[in-house]
């Protein structure tokens, strides 16, 4: 024993008897700062949305938020309907009734669009006709068949409001991008800036003019509760004859969230009742179940308590924190009572027991609980923003759950009143330790088998995870039967998906895009990328100022076919325009800005996997840039693009948390073994079950998700515990017996126990996620369970292995070095 | 929730209200009834600002005459070169229930085509203005209530609410409620405020730079402001000028002919 462990052992000894003098004030104090943190979970929120992967300052998000700023929203709920019967007199009563119910009950709606507003420009002899498609509702036949013609007709329509075949209609329902939350206007009727001096109302609205006063982007509640508004009102109309599937990301951000809802507290109680019954079945004591969960639970409100404080929401990531930090805490309160019971069992003297056990455990404790905090820690500087908030907010969780355990748990066990126990598993556990034993003394007696096997099996799933693919696909996390997912796949199919991309051509130059060869150029655009076909994406409807001006020009001209075309002449163009925004319809200002600088090019493409997205904008960008030219400045942006560069932040995400997860905590293990060479070999039991983890995913086909590059991380942080716990003791042992094989069965027959139970919690814990409901949620709590078992198995037949050769020569000494 | 405050203020508003001397409707009848002048010839520009300050200016020349059952408009644009010649030819029928009639020249296109079914909440040429802020409202369509007298730029001020009777009234004209502040003097509107249907978006309008010309009043400046909340979204500042009421206007500057023939 080296005189720096002796020394930190002592001072935990002695934080134990000041502990126990100071019980009361101790309770006091940390249940105080449990219950500042948890006064604040009330203000705590949730959000699912694509937007809340990025960082505030991602420039894909900012381009975004400028984009909506200058075109307004571009995410919306697309609702396609499949009637019985596509243009009766019920189909269109319906869709008319269904359309006005949605104006009229949806909250913040910029608007619905669908056949019943849509706007058609047609010319008919002289007259030139920019109306409402149904103006007047079509009652009799002859009617019907008119409005069936108009809507089949326009090719504007089509892929768009009607499907290909014409057999479906689709409904879009947009909710508007800024909000004014101080929003005053029913109320104030007076509120002219300033009511009687005439001098103040203009500099007001002059000075109005570049600020953006108390105005917001729409709130990912706000989002939410204009899905569910939406939900509810389709559910009225829905029946066979005019059957509703409601789709886009903001209909996905719903329904993610309200698994969210169902789920997380399904999942909590579960591992509570798990960890109860675990810590029973070892204790077999009321006290050994119920402080370690109260220990556990109280860090777990306080870690909510402090996200909340800290504005970090609860997102698709950081919902599995609550049953990852149940099962990662307790084996903290477990390693410090089964010591703790140990010695009370045996001298019936609580207080001398508590000290020993604080003594025993407590630096370990705190250093496993700091090789954890570091492995969640390396997630912290994350592109992605919820990895990073699931980094911050779990290592808070686990220092405040090692806090609670080093203090509020030995306060409290002075102050109940304990009887000690006469062991009444010696039976039991003689079996577990003599299977333990019998794995470690394999490994003694055939090192280089267990090392060769390892080293094979470490070369077979490098090899595998090489191959592994990156994903995010959140209707995919659905289950199958699930209604968005089962709309989804049918919008997809039928029209051509609800996921935009969009472009903005900015040609620098006022009344740049008026010009006849730009206008040709965004229609060749448009037409060109419509038939793009990358893997599993076939393009959708491709949109642009082009189309309207083509639609202008044909009703300018007698709807003649041929005019369906952009105008060679200039001032045509212009006057056309001219036209079109003297008609009142306000789409001009979702194509163009006020000047004619820029252009807005929306092309709509099926959902799938974001991974397919990412050759898919590289080939748009590079149509683009083909067709425009160096003349422009082209930005790809829109909600397809976000969902894309989530690969990206992935791919950055994972390596640099592996990267520093490995460092940080090979660096922590040399510290605390005070033996660099002992630390970098210690490593090995740990760097394989990852390895071995992420070779199981390609093997089951399981995608790298959101949640599953921390899987890595996570568990590194985790399976160190067990190699610090084992390695601690096997010095200690080896120390006093100079025997690898009698030190590696002591220390498997003591600590080993803890370990495996420790094990057993932890991949119980996150093997609750087999029954979730979300597939990503399940994938996550397959591969982490699983890879805490290889972790233990690391340590139980590796570690012996490694530690034989390594001490094969070395004699009973106070030196340690091999 | 809204709705009830709402509901609350408008009461305050109304129950704390002295009876006046006049009444809201009597206030709009004023406003209706001033002269605006039978034959008038004007310059308009325009121009158009987005939220980033981004501008735009067109310049048009106007000539009305007002009929009493009709009243016609000719707007020729002039700027920028363009839409130059690119002309609006306007019927406004005093007749309840009669739509518009509306013809418009394309110069590159060399054909007058009839616009049929723009409605009148319909912006005007691009602008913060519907076609119904421009024409003028039938006051028959809505209640007025004069809800307080206060002082714009020191002349004494009606403030009156207007609410249309039904919702076609509402998607008719573009709003579901506004204001208007009268002066007392001269009957000329001074500012407004329009609730746009279907939105949240608030209209302010001022007009301004009052003028007698030939003993009739004009505000030469107008400026109509798109807002939601306190962000503005869009603007419009209409400046009128070389206005002339001498000119005579028959009815043969009112046709389809004289509109192609171009300034």
């Amino acid at each position: 024993m080296n005189n720096w462990l002796a020394r930190t052992e002592r001072a935990f000894e002695a934080w134990g008897h000041w502990l126990i003098r100071r019980a009361w004030l101790v309770i006091v104090g940390a249940l105080a700062v449990v219950a500042a943190l948890v006064s604040q979970i009330p203000a705590i929120q949730m959000d699912t949305s694509t937007e809340a992967f990025f960082k505030k300052d991602d420039p894909a998000l900012i381009a975004y938020d400028r984009f909506k700023e200058q075109f307004g929203n571009d995410s919306f709920v697309l609702v396609m309907i499949r009637p019985d019967e596509m243009f009766s007199e019920k189909t269109l009563r319906t869709l008319r009734d269904y359309h006005e119910a949605l104006e009229a009950e949806l909250p913040n709606l910029d608007e619905v669009q669908s056949l019943v507003n849509v706007t058609t420009t047609r010319g008919e002899e002289d007259q030139l006709i920019v109306e409402e498609l149904m103006e007047d509702f079509p009652e009799d036949e002859a009617a019907r068949a008119v409005f069936r013609e108009r809507a089949l007709g326009d090719p504007f329509y089509r892929n768009q409001l009607v499907s290909e075949d014409g057999k479906l209609m689709a409904l879009i329902a947009r909710p508007v991008a800024w909000i004014d939350p101080s929003d005053s206007g029913e109320e104030d009727l007076l509120g002219f800036d300033e009511d009687s001096d005439e001098s103040g109302a203009e500099t007001t609205e002059t000075a109005d003019l570049n600020s953006e006063g108390g105005t917001r982007i729409l709130s990912f509640e706000e989002k939410v509760e204009f899905a569910q508004v939406l939900a509810g009102v389709s559910q009225r109309f829905n029946r066979d004859n005019f059957r509703i599937y409601e789709g886009g990301t903001i209909v996905m951000e719903r329904v993610i969230m309200e698994e969210m809802m169902e789920n997380m507290p399904r999942f909590t109680a579960m591992a509570i009742g798990l960890i109860a019954v675990l810590l029973f079945s070892v204790f077999r004591r009321v006290v050994g179940v119920l402080l370690p969960l109260l220990t556990v639970i109280l860090a777990l409100l306080g870690t909510f308590g402090a996200m909340s404080a800290f504005g970090e929401p609860i997102t698709i990531v950081s919902q599995v924190l609550p049953s990852f930090l149940l099962a990662v805490s307790v084996g903290y309160a477990v390693h410090l009572l089964a010591i703790f019971f140990q010695h009370f069992n045996r001298s019936g003297d609580k207080h001398a027991a508590i000290v020993h056990a604080m003594g025993h455990s407590g630096l370990a404790i705190f250093i496993t609980s700091l090789t954890t905090a570091g492995g969640l820690l390396s997630f912290s500087g994350a592109p992605m923003d919820p990895i990073a908030g699931l980094g911050r907010f779990g290592a808070f969780g686990v220092l405040m759950a090692v806090f609670l355990t080093l203090t509020l748990l030995p306060a409290l066990l002075s102050r109940l009143p304990i009887k000690p126990k006469a062991r009444l598993d010696s039976q039991q556990a003689t079996r577990s330790e003599r299977l333990l034993d019998g794995i470690g003394q394999f490994a003694v007696r055939r090192p280089w088998l267990v090392l060769g096997a390892s080293a094979a099996l470490a070369l077979g799933a490098l090899t595998a995870a090489l191959d592994l693919t990156f994903s995010h696909d959140p209707v995919k996390w659905l289950p199958e039967n699930s209604e968005v997912r089962i709309s989804s796949d049918a919008i997809n199919v039928e029209m051509k998906g609800a996921v935009i991309a969009e472009l903005v051509v900015d040609t620098q130059r006022e009344n740049g895009i008026k010009a006849p060869e730009l206008m040709a150029k965004l229609e060749r655009f448009n037409r060109e990328i419509e038939t793009l076909e990358l893997g599993p994406v076939a393009m959708g409807k491709s949109t642009s100022i082009a189309d309207m001006l083509k639609q202008i020009h044909q009703a300018l001209n007698e709807n003649r076919p041929e005019a369906y075309a952009i105008p060679d002449d200039a001032d045509l163009i212009a006057q056309e325009l001219l036209l079109f925004e003297n008609s009142g319809a306000d789409d001009l200002e979702r194509m163009a800005d006020v000047d004619y600088t820029q252009a807005r090019v929306t092309m709509k493409m099926p959902w799938i996997d974001a991974n397919a997205y990412v050759p898919v904008l590289a080939a748009i960008e590079a149509q683009a840039q083909e067709i425009f030219g160096s003349g422009v400045t082209l930005e790809l942006t829109g909600l397809l693009t976000l969902l894309a560069r989530t690969i990206d932040l992935m791919m950055v995400s994972m390596s640099e948390s592996y990267l520093i997860a490995g460092t940080v905590i090979t660096v922590l293990m040399m510290i605390v073994l005070a033996n660099w060479k002992l630390g970098l070999w210690s490593m090995i039991p740990n760097f394989l079950p990852i390895l071995l983890g992420l070779g199981l995913m390609r093997l089951l086909e399981l995608p790298l998700d959101a949640m599953s590059i921390l899987v890595g991380s996570i568990a590194l942080g985790l399976a160190v515990d067990d190699t610090i716990h084992f390695l601690h003791n096997f010095r200690r042992y080896h120390a006093e017996t100079g025997n690898v094989a009698e030190s590696v069965r002591l220390t498997l027959t003591t600590t080993g126990r803890a370990m495996l139970f420790t094990t057993v919690v932890l991949s119980c814990g996150f093997y609750t996620y087999l029954v979730a409901d979300l597939n990503n949620l399940f994938s996550f709590g397959l591969v982490t369970g699983t890879t805490i078992i290889f972790a233990l198995l690391g340590d139980l037949l590796l570690a012996p292995a490694l530690m034989t050769v390594l001490y094969r020569n070395s004699k009973p000494s106070t030196q340690e070095t091999p | 929730m809204t709705f009830r405050i709402g509901l609350a203020l408008l009461l305050t508003c109304f129950l704390a209200t002295p009876a006046w001397a006049i009444t809201g409707r009597e206030v709009m009848q004023f406003v209706e009834d001033r002269d605006t002048g039978e034959n008038v010839v004007s310059r308009m520009t325009m121009e158009l600002i987005n939220k980033k300050g981004k501008k735009r200016t067109r310049q048009m020349r106007s000539f009305r005459r007002d009929e009493g059952e009709i009243a016609r408009s000719l707007i020729f644009f002039e700027e920028p070169a363009d839409v130059r010649n690119t002309a609006f030819l306007t019927y406004d029928y005093d007749e309840e229930g009669r739509d518009d009639d509306q013809w418009m020249y394309l110069p590159a296109l060399k054909k007058t085509k009839r616009i049929a079914g723009r409605d009148k909440a319909g912006s005007f040429m691009g602008s913060d203005f519907n076609y119904s802020d421009i024409s003028g409202r039938d006051l028959g369509d809505f209640t007025f209530k004069l809800i307080k007298e206060g002082k714009v730029g020191g002349a004494p001020v009606w403030i009156v609410l207007s609410t249309p009777k039904s919702k076609e009234v509402m998607s008719e004209t573009g709003y579901k409620q506004s204001v208007v502040w009268v002066r007392q003097d001269n009957h000329v509107v001074v500012r407004g405020k329009s609730w746009v249907h279907k939105s949240k978006e608030v209209k302010f309008f001022e007009f301004k730079d009052l003028e007698k010309i030939g003993g009739i009043w004009f505000t030469l400046t107008t400026t109509g402001t798109r807002k939601l909340g306190k962000k503005v979204l869009h603007k419009t500042v209409l400046r009128y000028s070389d206005i002339r009421l001498d000119e005579e206007l028959d009815a043969g500057l009112f046709t389809q002919r004289r509109m192609e023939k171009g300034l």
